[in-house]
């Protein structure tokens, strides 16, 4: 049974890699899949048009939402002579109630079309342009998508003889305010964090980049949840070539539901099976803009806080906004301290095993008289102890993220601390272990984009270790070099910085902002330069030419 | 399709199981090693054997660390070594010998010295050193020293500075090494002496003295050998006049008397030693050697008659009388050894190579013996120190007033 | 017929052949077994020999921009005979992977992991190359320019580390030994290391279209590069162990053992070790590379993906049969590889090219390199 499992998920992934990894090159030409195109087959049973006769269009409204308890149905009356029937329909608690009744109903009701006009075939035009107040307003005649704007927390307004619906904006519901994010805080730098609505989220990316040339384009997909995407670029400075690929991907998802970004990232991501995430995200506009001011592709999803963007490469992991708030020394050395750190979380505790168990005679020798001493009363083999506790940390962080707030401090402080300490004087683990552990555990969070990598990475490294010492190490360090080198994001190489002297400029350390005249190279198309004209601070200081102090 | 992914998947199978089942040879726990600090090797009652003695560090077992008491050096009763002892013709066999019949296994990494006993040293020591030069575990950069007397008890030695004399010698000669290179003759400094063109070799000589517990050792001089045999042993001021000749000490001592109540010791900073060999046509070599000291005025004892400026002056000449007498001395003592352990030969072979291949059978025999050497000393004596005149110098000028 | 598609830029090709001469600078025991002190001698006229073979391989890759050797062979011997030669080259490729997959197997067991039998590592090593080769060129070559970058610090760093143990002197007397030795040397070093560019002949059709003097810029200067770490390592080798030199069989190794600043920095061989891996990894995998697209060449197909494990494999259970002991292997590399590499790296190019020439190939340049443009 394993088996046949196995090699069903087998045939599905060679024939996805026929399919987009037959060249290594470009794999952006291979993308006339042939994922069967769905638009609304599920919804063929919906695809009612109107009637002219207003109780049957409420029932057929009513009957494709359900007949929820929080569809509400509201008649009204209007016209000179109050003879005209007609009704709104929204759904309670979508709709801000004061837009619904204030300005729809009570321009209704205040309206002075006369009977015979409102007889002629564009009722619907007239009450549109001339009476209603309401912000934007569609003309749609299919049941379908007068409940999606339903769905959506707009109004249907239906008349008695006409065949067609207004959809009415009166997007009400309750959401999140524009707070700090929990995941990414930063010392300097902006606060503002992204929403669940796609609106004011659009709206943050907006207003960090007040230019004409950012387009928003807009679908709809998950056949269940119908949910509001949106991808945004900058027309002139973004691929072409990845803009259309993101916008063919995501066009012929067959999904059923699309909850967060990660579904969608799953979905079109170039490499479902590595550890390494080729689609990178982020909570803050700041980040978001300033990618896409790098030529890059963002994704918004309605329901979630977090946006991504393609194409991704690895330094990206540990490029932060703040690096870029900060001055350039500072910024720079906080730089290689995360990659050394995260030298450090992946490889520290199989270095450790492999040095103990394989290679002793690297350790200087009253060192090694600790460690041994350590080793005395120990019962386990390094390995398993490794491991052990690489997995007790593991539990204590996943409990530290459920638990609810107060109590956890208290239970990292009593895991942390009192395990360790009583794991050692029990003599169940050894004290140098704990000390390397730990310092794995910190180094990790430094890194937060690539936890996924780094845990699976981590304990390859620990397995090749306890097998063959260094050397395996040494053979997971150049695999994971390889797979590096061999994945693409959207076109890009994930891991070719370091061969570019141009984009050398914002790898391994920040260069000053007036130093980086171009963009990074090859992930914008068209208008490659930041600066058109290079100064220096100080260049045009005033004060310089009176030749003394101001 | 299906067969083809069943056969993909037992051949993944099988490279895994290959490699996590094939693993792990190589692993040692460190619980299961013996860590040795010290090799000794000494003569055996039977005359074709030696001993063995390996020096091990004894880790305190049972008790988890728990804050408190670390290190090696255990101070609550029990030994601070392990010392495994056997008799075997070969090194490697003695050490085969050895961790066949302990429960576990012998770290030679890091092994900090290896001593000879004199005995031994004697009789030849270049067949035993085979395998410390073959074996990658053996590290070239391990001192060597011969021990006046027997190796075996100075592995023994439970030392009033240290109870692991072998981390002592270890680090005894690191810093000796800092003063000059040449006091730390490691097994690679040695091959080399003895590939050179007939140059004796040398092995610093430590004695063991004092009663049951502290003990002490003491650094006596060094050993010359010929052909891998020990033939004779110069003392410490003999060793002084060879470092002074192959040059590049630094921050040692040096002492200058003038009689039995003038005393001098200065400082040296640095000194630095130029050789040049001259081949004269009837195969007469003159050497002239020239060295420069920059030296420092440690303390000074007697010398009432002297202000500083004479005092000076004075030492200046005294240090420069005494490098030359003892470089003198110790080349009659080579002399009569017939051991060139200052290098005189490799000096020729390089500057006259055509004439050495002829030369070189005569050389320890007839012709190193008519080696003349032309010592050119200049001894820079910049400071005084803190004290411009001794206290009795100071007593004199006021008693003058 | 383009058998591997990949693409990749001229620097990247200077510094893969810079990479893969320096992979050749940490094996040079066996040049010291003749020459012994004055192995420096040999190694400056080899290089000097080099300059020319090299200058021939790059007038291969400029006057048949996008066909890789065993084409250029097809192309000037006629079908029958150059599919033959070809054939022997491919013997020649596939014998190169394995002696170097056999010094690393030997190294492994010396100094690194003394019981695991050796196969277990170099079946795990190829493995990794295989799924190396299995993306392209562009992946192996990939991390050339930043390893050959680390190497040269490395190597810088060795020569600070241990310069209070070098004696300059060490290097002289000079030209004290007869002479064949120094011609037996400068033959082993001018095939040996320095000769096997000729893989890169198999590469070309990967290397973007470039000028005549950018061609001649790649080479030379990736094979400078080259030349310069050969001779720091070999230099600094001989300056600090003088005279002891010929008696070790890894004497970089040895040089670095001796590094003793205090007692914390007194393991440096590890880098050493670390080092000689990660360049014999990258110098293994463009080989295997080449063997692949050789054989692909030779038998018409552009599948070399599939035959990239089954040469690996294969790799790696012949070259245990090699030799019986790596005293054969050194005894041999001195005698006889020199000349069986000689006729595959110098004789049968210049042959090759000569031919070429006269028949006054390629005829259709022009249309090649509208081609590879379009």
């Amino acid at each position: 049974m394993l088996f046949r499992f196995i090699s069903r998920k087998l045939r599905y992934f060679s024939r996805t890699l026929r399919y987009k990894k037959d060249d290594t090159s470009d794999c952006l030409e291979k993308d006339e899949m042939t994922y069967s195109s769905t638009e609304d087959t599920s919804n063929e049973k919906k695809e009612e048009k109107l009637v002219k006769n207003l109780e049957d269009n409420v029932k057929k409204m009513q009957a494709a939402l359900a007949e929820s308890n929080d569809t509400k149905v509201r008649y009204f009356r209007y016209g000179q002579k109050k003879t005209l029937k007609g009704a709104l329909i929204y759904i309670d608690g979508m709709v801000n109630t004061t837009i619904v009744y204030d300005a729809i109903l009570g321009s209704l009701k205040d309206c002075k079309i006369s009977e015979e006009e409102l007889k002629k075939e564009n009722l619907m035009d007239i009450i549109d342009k001339e009476v209603l107040c309401a912000i934007e307003v569609k003309h749609e005649n299919t049941v379908n998508k007068l409940i999606e704007g339903c769905l959506n927390g707009d109004t249907v307004l239906l008349t008695e003889g006409c065949a067609c619906g207004l959809v009415l904006d009166s997007k009400g519901y309750d959401k999140r305010g524009v707070f700090e994010p929990k995941s990414e805080t930063v010392v300097r730098g902006p606060r503002e964090g992204y929403t669940e609505d796609l609106r004011t989220n659009t709206t943050l990316i907006r207003r960090k980049i007040r230019n004409g040339n950012l387009k928003i384009e807009h679908t709809i997909i998950g056949r269940k949840t119908r949910t509001n995407v949106s991808i945004i670029y900058l027309e002139g400075v973004a691929n072409p070539k990845v803009v259309n690929t993101v916008r063919q991907r995501i066009d012929k998802l067959d999904v059923e539901s699309i909850l967060e970004t990660g579904y969608i990232e799953e979905y079109i991501e170039d490499a479902p099976f590595s550890p390494f995430a080729t689609i990178s995200y982020s909570e803050k506009p700041d980040v978001t803009a300033a990618k896409i001011l790098e030529g890059r592709v963002a994704i918004v999803v309605d329901g979630t806080p977090f946006v991504l963007t393609v194409p991704m490469l690895l330094i990206e992991s540990f490029q932060t906004a703040e690096d870029y708030y900060v001055r350039p020394l500072y910024a720079s050395l906080v730089r290689i301290l995360r990659y050394i750190a995260y030298a450090i979380t992946v490889f520290a505790p199989a270095i450790f095993v492999a040095l103990t168990s394989f290679h002793s005679e690297l350790i200087p020798t009253t060192l090694l008289f600790s460690i041994a001493q350590s080793r005395e009363g120990t019962p386990f083999p390094l390995f398993l102890e490794a491991l052990l506790l690489v997995f007790a940390f593991e539990l204590l962080r996943e409990a530290g993220v459920r638990l609810p707030k107060p109590v956890g401090q208290a239970i990292s402080i009593v895991g942390a601390i009192i395990m360790g300490e009583a794991a050692v004087s029990a003599g169940i683990v050894g004290a140098p272990m704990v000390i390397v552990i730990a310092v794995t555990a910190v180094a990790g969070f430094i890194v937060p984009n690539q936890n996924d990598s780094l845990s699976i990475i981590r304990l390859v490294a620990l397995m090749l270790a306890a097998i063959i010492g260094l050397y395996g190490i040494l053979l997971c360090f150049l695999g994971l070099l390889i797979h590096l080198a061999s994945l693409t994001s959207f076109g890009q190489p994930y891991f070719d910085s370091f061969g570019y002297a141009q984009d050398a400029q914002d790898t391994v350390v920040r260069m000053p902002l007036w130093t980086m005249e171009k963009r990074p190279d090859g992930i914008a198309v068209g208008d490659t330069t930041r600066i058109k004209k290079f100064v220096p601070p100080l260049e045009t200081d005033m004060a310089n030419k009176d030749g003394g102090d101001n | 399709m299906n067969n083809i992914f069943k056969r993909i998947l037992i051949l993944f199978m099988v490279i895994v199981l290959l490699a996590m089942l094939g693993g792990c040879w190589d692993s040692k726990e460190l619980n299961q090693l013996f860590v040795l600090t010290a090799t000794a090797l000494d003569v055996a009652k039977d005359p074709k054997k030696i001993t063995v003695t390996l020096q091990t560090v004894n880790i305190p077992q049972g008790a988890g660390p728990s804050g408190g008491t670390k290190g090696s050096e255990a101070s609550n009763g029990t030994d601070a070594v392990i010392i495994l002892k056997t008799e075997s013709v070969s090194l490697l066999e003695g050490i085969m010998t050895i961790s066949r019949d302990s429960n576990r296994d012998v770290l030679f990494q890091h092994n900090q010295i290896r001593i000879i006993g004199k005995e031994l040293a004697q009789k030849g020591v270049i067949k035993y050193l085979d395998m410390l030069m073959r074996d990658t575990d053996a590290r070239l950069e391990v001192p060597l020293v011969i021990a006046d007397g027997r190796a075996d008890e100075v592995a023994y030695a439970n030392l009033a500075q240290s109870t692991n004399s072998g981390l002592f010698l270890g680090g005894f000669f690191r810093d000796l090494s800092k003063i000059c290179k040449e006091y730390n003759v490691r097994l690679i400094d040695f091959a080399r002496m003895l590939l050179g063109e007939s140059v004796a070799p040398i092995i610093p000589i430590i004695k063991l003295s004092g009663g049951k517990d502290k003990q002490e050792i003491q650094f006596i001089g060094m050993a010359v050998f010929k052909e891998g045999k020990m033939i004779g042993s110069i003392d410490a001021e003999e060793t002084f006049g060879l470092i002074w000749s192959l040059g590049d000490v630094k921050n040692d001592s040096m002492l200058v008397r003038e009689g039995e109540d003038n005393n001098a010791v200065l400082h040296i900073r640095n000194l630095k030693t130029k050789a040049e060999a001259e081949l004269e046509k009837n195969g007469k070599v003159k050497i002239t050697l020239d060295i420069n000291m920059m030296a420092g005025l440690g303390e000074v004892y007697g010398f009432k008659d002297y202000n500083t400026e004479q005092l000076m002056a004075h030492l200046k000449k005294l240090a420069e009388e005494r490098i030359k007498d003892r470089i003198n001395d110790t080349l009659l003592v080579a002399k009569q050894m017939k051991a060139d352990f200052f290098r005189f030969g490799n000096l020729i072979a390089k500057k006259y190579p055509k004439e050495w291949k002829r030369l070189k059978k005569r050389w320890e025999e007839e012709l190193f013996m008519q080696v003349e050497l032309n010592v050119k000393a200049k001894v820079k004596l910049p400071r005084p120190g803190e004290v411009v005149n001794t206290l009795e110098q100071e007593k004199k000028r006021d008693d003058n007033r | 017929m383009i058998i591997d598609k990949s693409q990749i830029s001229g620097t990247r090709f200077m510094f893969a052949i810079a990479f893969y001469l320096q992979s050749s600078a940490l094996l040079t025991s066996f040049i010291a077994g003749v020459s012994e002190q004055e192995s420096w001698i040999p190694v400056l006229f080899g290089i000097l020999l080099s300059l020319p073979i090299i200058y021939m391989f790059r007038t291969f890759m400029v006057k048949f921009p996008d066909k890789n050797f065993l084409q250029v062979l097809e192309m000037t011997y006629g079908k029958v005979i150059g599919k033959i030669i070809g054939a022997t080259y491919v013997w020649f490729f596939i014998n190169v992977t394995s002696l170097n997959l056999l010094d690393l197997g030997d190294f492994t067991k010396l100094a690194i992991l003394r019981q695991t039998p050796p196969i277990l590592v170099t079946l795990l090593f190829i493995l990794i190359s295989v799924w190396a080769v299995r993306h392209g060129f562009n992946v192996v070559a990939r991390y050339s320019s930043i390893f050959t970058i680390i190497e040269f610090s490395i190597v810088i760093l060795s020569l600070i580390l241990l310069a209070n143990q070098i004696d300059l002197n060490n290097l002289l007397p000079a030209f004290q030994m007869p002479f064949y030795k120094y011609v037996q040397s400068t033959h082993i070093i001018t095939t040996i290391p320095l000769g096997e560019l000729v893989v890169f002949l198999m590469v070309t059709p990967c290397v973007k279209t470039i000028s005549k003097q950018q061609a001649t810029k790649y080479w030379f200067l990736g094979a400078l590069m080259g030349f310069i770490v050969l001779l720091l390592v070999l230099i600094r080798d001989i300056a600090v162990l003088g005279n002891n030199l010929h008696l070790f069989t890894l004497p970089g190794m040895v040089s670095l053992r001796l590094v003793n600043l205090g007692e914390a920095l007194s393991r440096i061989e590890i880098i050493f070790a670390v080092g000689l891996t990660l360049l014999l990894f990258f110098k293994i995998t463009i080989l295997l590379y080449v063997s692949t697209i050789a054989v692909a060449q030779l038998f018409g197909t552009t599948q070399y993906k599939n035959l990239a494990l089954i040469i690996g494999i294969f790799v790696v259970f012949y070259s245990p049969t090699l030799y019986q002991n790596s005293v054969e292997h050194s005894n041999s590399a001195r005698t006889i590889e020199p000349f069986v590499n000689g006729l595959f790296e110098v004789i049968l190019p210049l042959l090759t090219l000569i031919i070429a020439s006269i028949l006054k190939l390629p005829k259709n340049k022009k249309n090649m390199l509208q081609k590879q443009e379009a």
